[in-house]
């Protein structure tokens, strides 16, 4: 079973993690002269239009290893505990984690925002608890959504050793880190700072862009070198779906974000210059493709947003700087002083959409903030023409393949 | 008369997952992948049939035969069917228990003396018929499943349609444009994506897809000459085929462009307005847009690519020569015997157009054999 799990390339880590998010949300524009070749598909996921899209697509390749999740955990049931502990409870733990991961992965993409007062009336995913696929899918609602999502990853903290013999392996790091990923998307920022904290005090070092052995050689286009000393958990977005948005051939990354990037900020260095517009090449993933896995730059940002949002402005700053300071160039690092709390927690946003780019976080990142009131407001320009996306629009949740809706009668967002 | 009962299942088919063991190439640690998913469900495949047989003889056995009819039942056959892939993203189909059917079947056996002299000419003829149809299915939810076309190898989801089926896509050859026109809500259309998805959607009451036909022969037989003078020997064995359908292939552009296969139907394609009154072949596109990938496949499953399959070919003639034919002297146990045989001779005749050979439109054709030899008993 530890050999199910243990399918990193094209089940569990790899194939991987949705893009339908990260392709709906605003951090990168479709070359103007490229849209007319795309295909309606990628036309409509662009343009924020309902589309009737078939299999293979995000929902069925994340429902993969929640099938070898569900499994495990059944073939557990029947397995003694005694014959091999060790090897049990990382099966264990590894399957709960990976059935949190995906299901957290689905509920960013197809459901809405977690909205503690609409939580239950909200649709959530279809959290499937089995392997028997005779059990009718349906969908649960946005509160039961997360709370499997928490529960899942409770009960396999109990289970993982502190650190995985290799990234591809959850372990209790990585499910702190995903707690902490998880509260912060429900706007709960005191467990946010809590797991965040738990999983800083087993991980806290940064690469230094200054100079580090996990930096890659400087001849290579990418940035970084993969399994670097940040990453707990590694995933990447999958290959189908819409991500095709994402190809350097057709999209660079948006140019209000890339100014973004203030001199000194050893982040500029991610970014290859072609006939003006930026392309990233910083993905921890060492290519082309989107690191989506949980490292510790997101978890320092976590915590530092919570700490803000309690007040503790101290401890922000702290998390902050410890962050920038891997991040600007020595001699040009000013470490940032807080004026306000709204000041700092401004700040605190801004590096994390410029931390975090292209991690399959920022769709997730609009909507929460939309709820706290940001009002941010997407926007496409297609042939000339200005589209929106209006903060807290249905179009949040994204829409469900359409052979699922017909074979299971399940509702479409 | 008799009468039987069986089961059958398939061995891949079971209610435990099926996984191949592999490493990945980064941690080394062993993988599995499962292939086949658990069906807890799953029953046995059974069938029952009922045969009834006579035999006669004319006096001399002139003429000879034996004449079969049979019946058929099958209950809870297996079938490919589109499920909810919620349960496991990796196909989005799944082989389960699905369809009843019921068959009904011929088998006659003759053979006649056509000379019985000096010189023997001796035909035996087999002729061979059968039917199948699907008689329930049991999901609603594929009951009118038309998302891929079907090519005759799982079974077709509409009560009273054969068993295996070829479909297609309901085509009106090309416009004057060169692109192959389909049919949308009952007009004709080239938006191919909304085509595939109304079928999808609407099964066959969405007009866009029609059944061709049967997908395995319904009349199917041989026919054996044998001739003998002294000690030479000649056989002649022809095979026929008749009633069902193939789709043929045709040129594709993204092939040509992306496999560098080409296609002979490339020469026939659509070059200028006024073409497509003489050929099926649509223009040449750049597959780099991808919207063109509808438009390929749905040419190459429209209507316009499929034909009637039936066919008559030469499957082998021997010929022989018995060295005990020319002495009395040769020990009666033992023989010598000179022989000359050629087999897959191809095909004597066709019904389609596409001068294709319809049981083999996507490989080659076995090679004609040609053996000369010289066998002793001694």
């Amino acid at each position: 079973m530890q050999a199910l799990l243990d399918d990193a390339g094209q089940v569990m880590n790899q194939r991987g993690t949705p893009s339908f998010g990260e392709t709906s949300a605003g951090d990168y524009f479709i070359l103007p002269d490229r849209y007319g070749s795309m295909n309606e598909m990628l036309q409509h996921a662009y343009n924020w239009e309902p589309y009737d899209y078939l299999y293979p697509n995000d929902w069925s390749i994340c429902y993969i290893p929640i099938y070898n999740a569900n499994y495990c955990i059944e073939m557990l049931e029947k397995i003694s505990h005694s014959s091999n502990p060790a090897a049990w409870d990382n099966v264990k733990g590894s399957a709960h984690f990976f059935r949190a991961y995906y299901f957290l992965m689905l509920s960013w993409v197809y459901a809405k925002a977690y909205d503690e007062s609409t939580a239950d009336q909200d649709l959530g995913i279809v959290l499937r608890l089995t392997s028997d696929f005779n059990v009718p899918s349906k969908r649960s609602s946005v509160r039961e959504s997360y709370n499997q999502v928490i529960a899942d990853a409770y009960q396999s903290i109990s289970y993982l050793p502190d650190y995985p013999l290799h990234p591809f392996r959850p372990s209790r790091m990585a499910a702190y880190g995903l707690l902490a990923r998880t509260y912060i998307s429900m706007r709960n920022y005191d467990s946010a700072f809590k797991y965040a904290d738990q999983y800083l005090q087993l991980k806290n070092d940064l690469i230094n862009l200054n100079g580090d052995e996990d930096l890659g050689p400087s001849s290579s286009t990418y940035k970084f070198k993969q399994f670097n000393k940040e990453t707990a958990f590694y995933t990447e977005m999958n290959a189908n779906g819409t991500i095709s948005l994402l190809l350097a051939s057709r999209s660079r990354i948006d140019t209000s974000l890339f100014a973004a990037y203030e001199p000194g900020d050893l982040r500029r260095t991610y970014f290859r210059m072609q006939n003006g517009y930026p392309i990233y090449s910083g993905s921890y993933s060492a290519g082309s493709r989107q690191f989506t896995g949980i490292a510790t730059d997101e978890i320092y940002l976590i915590r530092a947003e919570s700490n803000c949002r309690k007040g503790h402005l101290e401890e922000a700053l702290a998390d902050l700087n410890s962050l920038l300071s891997h991040r600007y160039e020595t001699d040009l690092f000013q470490p940032v002083r807080a004026s306000s709390k709204e000041a700092l927690l401004n700040r605190i946003l801004l590096e994390r959409r410029k931390e975090l780019l292209m991690r399959g976080i920022r769709w997730s990142d609009v909507k929460r903030l939309n709820k706290e009131g940001r009002n941010i407001i997407l926007n496409r320009s297609i042939n000339g023409q200005i589209i929106s996306l209006e903060p807290n629009s249905s179009y949040y949740a994204l829409p469900i393949p359409l052979d699922v809706i017909q074979l299971t009668g399940i509702e479409q967002n | 008369m008799t009468y039987g009962y069986s089961g059958n299942l398939d061995p891949r088919k079971t209610p435990l997952p099926i996984s191949g063991t592999l490493t990945n190439n980064v941690t080394n640690f062993p993988v599995q992948r499962i292939s086949n998913l658990n069906n807890p469900s799953l029953r046995w495949e059974k069938s029952r049939q009922i045969n009834f047989a006579l035999q006669f003889a004319t006096a001399g056995r002139i003429f000879s035969g034996t004449i079969e009819y049979y019946l058929k039942k099958g209950t809870d056959l297996y079938g490919e069917t589109p499920y909810d892939y919620t349960a496991w993203g990796l196909q989005s189909t799944i082989t389960r228990n699905v369809a009843d059917m019921e068959g009904r079947g011929i088998d006659v056996s003759l053979s006649s003396k056509n000379i019985d002299r000096a010189f023997k000419w001796n035909t035996d003829l087999i002729y061979n018929y059968n039917s199948s149809k699907t008689t329930r299915y049991f999901t609603d939810d594929s009951k009118d499943f038309f998302g891929a076309v079907f090519n005759g190898n799982t079974i077709i989801p509409v009560v009273g349609r054969p068993l295996y089926a070829l479909t297609a896509y309901k085509s009106a050859g090309l416009n004057n444009e060169g692109d192959p026109l389909g049919y949308l809500d009952g007009v004709l259309s080239t938006d191919y994506r909304a085509i595939t998805n109304s079928i999808t959607e609407k099964g066959l009451e969405s007009g866009g897809v029609v059944f061709v036909g049967p997908a395995n022969p319904t009349h199917f037989g041989s026919m054996i000459n044998s001739f003998r003078w002294k000690g030479i020997a000649l056989s002649v064995n022809i095979l026929y085929k008749m009633g069902y359908y193939f789709r043929t292939p045709s040129f594709s552009s993204s092939t040509l462009i992306n496999g560098g296969y080409g296609h002979a139907d490339y020469y026939e394609r659509w070059q200028q307005p006024g073409n497509e009154l003489q050929t099926r072949v649509p223009k040449m596109v750049y597959p780099d847009y991808p919207q063109f990938s509808f438009r390929e496949n749905f040419y190459r499953y429209s209507k316009v690519n499929t034909a009637r399959a039936d066919n008559i070919r030469l499957h082998y003639i021997n010929l022989s020569f018995d060295f005990n034919s020319l002495t009395k002297n040769f020990k009666r146990t033992s023989s010598l015997q000179l022989y000359a045989n050629a087999s897959n001779l191809g095909l004597i005749w066709r019904a389609n157009q596409f001068k294709a050979d319809p049981d083999y439109s996507n490989t080659f054709a076995p090679q004609a054999q040609y053996t000369i030899g010289l066998r002793g008993n001694f």
